[in-house]
């Protein structure tokens, strides 16, 4: 093999590690940029052991499936599409919950996309990573604030949602 | 004669041996450097050396792998997101850039530089991590480990980079566990195709072993993971196993009589009766067919891989076999062994709808005990040691899970386990016997 050819073959091997690196918050960053702001409110999933590793498990209430529906329960790893609309909290919930994108949405309400598993429903933003050195200050914060938590997600006309910040009673971190 | 050196300890006691030979007036000086120059005795220490360096390096970069993974996830907090990102593709680009240079551009440190491009690779997968945790993204960590081998594939072909090849399939065996643990429905039956694509033309184009061994593993696993995972049912695992088992023994059969393809033969006889004996030893157990059997509803894929696989499988070897030389008396207990396997996969995955749970066992132990006949045969047949070991493990463990599991008295467990041991030593004593014999012959 001549060289110019390994070296050519050998570019574009780093090309498409690079656009794999890149694809992986492809979505995230197109949802920052062109999202809309929405507040969702979150409770710690397990509040005796909040951190796990390096990030926080977060448990929206819009993670929980509807009492009253059976429908999702069963389903492992199914796409869904979850309408939230605005309460007079300025809180987002849970408005109604398909199995296709629906098509006749008012336009004071948002359409996020996520898998339906193990009777609840996970849209990627479960995760929050906190710095080392804060981060018992954060989960004790977290803790003594369960009621009055809240993550602030942006989400895109696509149905991605990014994380962008949380806000633990009085104090707001976004790392 | 080939090219082939005998191992490096052989060739360092004969580099002592030469000249106390010569000095002795057995062999003449030009005879020492006729065996100087055969065995490339001259060699020896730069070898030694570049053995040394290539683990050196090896160690080095997977420590600054690490260092670098531990130095982000620490989550250093004062830098901007836009500088975080920035800082790890540098790392990245930087690795496979000196590499490169060093490699195939100066090509003065040709070693250090395939070193730096493996610990570029090592950084692209930790970047994968790194940056779902900067945006904060949740998922699937098969996922990540999928795309990470990926990426290292993808370097191993442009460089016939081996030990990116290796680093490519110990990934993919990640994800494939790592698909097990949380979600079900993780598109693992795609798995052994994606293997087989990836990584199976790599084999062919290096020849190397090592990538051959990893993918063997990962086939071994994956099989048996997409076909339980696919049907939803344990007993899927079984009719799995025995589907590597046929193939891969076919596919070192299919390897063996073609010289630059031979090296795979013997590993992938090896896996092939490694997954094809699992799958009966598992079937073995009464309880296990009793618990899972009734609850294994074969897809539409298992029936199709039974018969049709072993079919065209047995068709091929048995061509194969006939047209083309295998070595000498072992050619019959190869293709008895092919059939062993076959059967192996037909009673796994095509009878359980004819018959019951203690018949299966039955013939499961049946068909074992057939397979370690044959291996006792083709032990003395190429007269080949771990064979023979391979065979008598296998026997000996048969034998004590049938005592324990049927629960006879202890006495009688006492003469199985003492006759068990006294018939590992003797056959062990007679088949160096064996040996001794046909070696002096």
């Amino acid at each position: 093999m001549t060289k110019t050819k390994t070296t050519i073959l050998f570019l574009i091997a780093v090309v498409v590690q690079l656009a794999i690196v890149a694809l992986v918050p492809a979505k995230q960053i197109y949802a920052r940029m062109t999202g809309r702001l929405i507040t969702l409110k979150i409770v710690p999933i397990d509040p005796y052991n909040i951190l796990s590793g390096h990030y926080m498990m977060l448990g929206y209430d819009i993670s929980r499936l509807p009492q009253n529906d059976k429908t999702y329960e069963r389903l492992r790893e199914i796409p869904v599409y979850v309408v939230l609309k605005k309460d007079p909290n300025q809180l987002w919930v849970m408005d109604s919950i398909h199995k296709q994108w629906p098509t006749d949405v008012s336009p004071d309400k948002i359409v996020i996309r996520g898998r339906a598993s193990y009777g609840r429903i996970e849209y990627g933003i479960e995760s929050y990573f906190v710095p080392e050195d804060k981060r018992r200050q954060i989960a004790d914060n977290f803790r003594r604030n369960r009621d009055n938590s809240y993550a602030q997600v942006k989400a895109d006309r696509f149905g991605n949602a990014a994380l962008i910040r949380l806000l633990l009673g009085d104090n707001t971190y976004e790392y | 004669m080939t090219d082939k050196l005998p191992p490096s300890r052989f060739r360092r006691q004969l580099k002592e041996q030469l000249p106390i030979l010569e000095s002795q007036g057995l062999i003449t000086a030009q005879q020492t450097q006729t065996l100087f120059d055969r065995y490339k005795l001259s060699d020896l220490g730069s070898e030694a050396t570049h053995l040394l360096l290539t683990t050196i390096y090896t160690i080095g970069s997977i420590l600054i792998g690490i260092g670098v993974i531990s130095f982000v996830a620490a989550h250093w907090d004062n830098i901007e997101r836009s500088t975080k990102v920035i800082l790890l593709f540098a790392a990245m680009f930087a690795a496979h850039g000196a590499g490169f240079y060093l490699w195939q551009i100066r090509g003065s440190h040709p070693k250090l530089g395939h070193t730096l491009i493996l610990l570029g690779t090592l950084i692209f997968g930790a970047n994968i991590g790194l940056i779902a945790q900067i945006f904060h993204i949740s998922g699937n960590p098969a996922n990540a480990f999928m795309a990470w081998s990926l990426g290292a594939v993808v370097i191993a072909y442009a460089l016939r980079s081996v030990p990116n090849s290796v680093l490519a399939v110990i990934a993919a065996i990640i994800a494939l566990f790592a698909s097990m643990e949380r979600f079900p429905h993780h598109p693992v039956g795609w798995f052994p195709l994606a293997a087989i694509i990836l990584f199976v033309p790599f084999i062919y184009y290096t020849k190397s072993r090592w990538t051959l061994f990893v993918t063997l593993v990962l086939l071994t696993l994956a099989v048996p993971f997409a076909i339980a995972r696919e049907d939803g049912g344990e007993f899927g695992s079984a009719v799995g196993s025995a589907l590597a088992g046929v193939l891969l023994f076919a596919w070192g059969t299919i390897s063996h009589p073609k010289e630059p393809l031979k090296f795979i033969a013997p590993q992938a006889w090896a896996f092939g009766i490694i997954a094809a004996s699992f799958a009966l030893y598992l079937c073995s157990f009464f309880d296990f067919c009793k618990e899972l059997l009734p609850h294994w509803k074969p897809s539409p894929f298992a029936s199709f891989s039974a018969f049709s696989v072993t079919s065209a499988v047995l068709l091929l070897t048995a061509i194969v076999l006939w047209l083309f030389s295998l070595p000498k008396a072992g050619k019959i207990v190869m293709f008895l062994l092919q059939i062993a396997t076959a059967l192996a996969l037909v009673l796994v995955a095509a009878l359980p709808w004819f018959i019951q749970p203690y018949t299966m066992a039955f013939s499961a132990n049946l068909l074992l005990i057939l397979m370690i006949i044959l291996l006792f045969c083709a032990a003395f047949a190429y007269e080949d040691r771990r064979v023979f070991w391979a065979a008598v493990l296998m026997a000996a463990l048969l034998i004590l899970s049938r005592t324990l599991e049927y629960e006879t008295e202890l006495l009688i467990k006492a003469v199985i386990f003492t006759a068990c041991g006294v018939a590992i030593i003797v056959a062990g004593v007679m088949f160096e016997r064996f040996l001794k014999s046909r070696r002096a012959v």
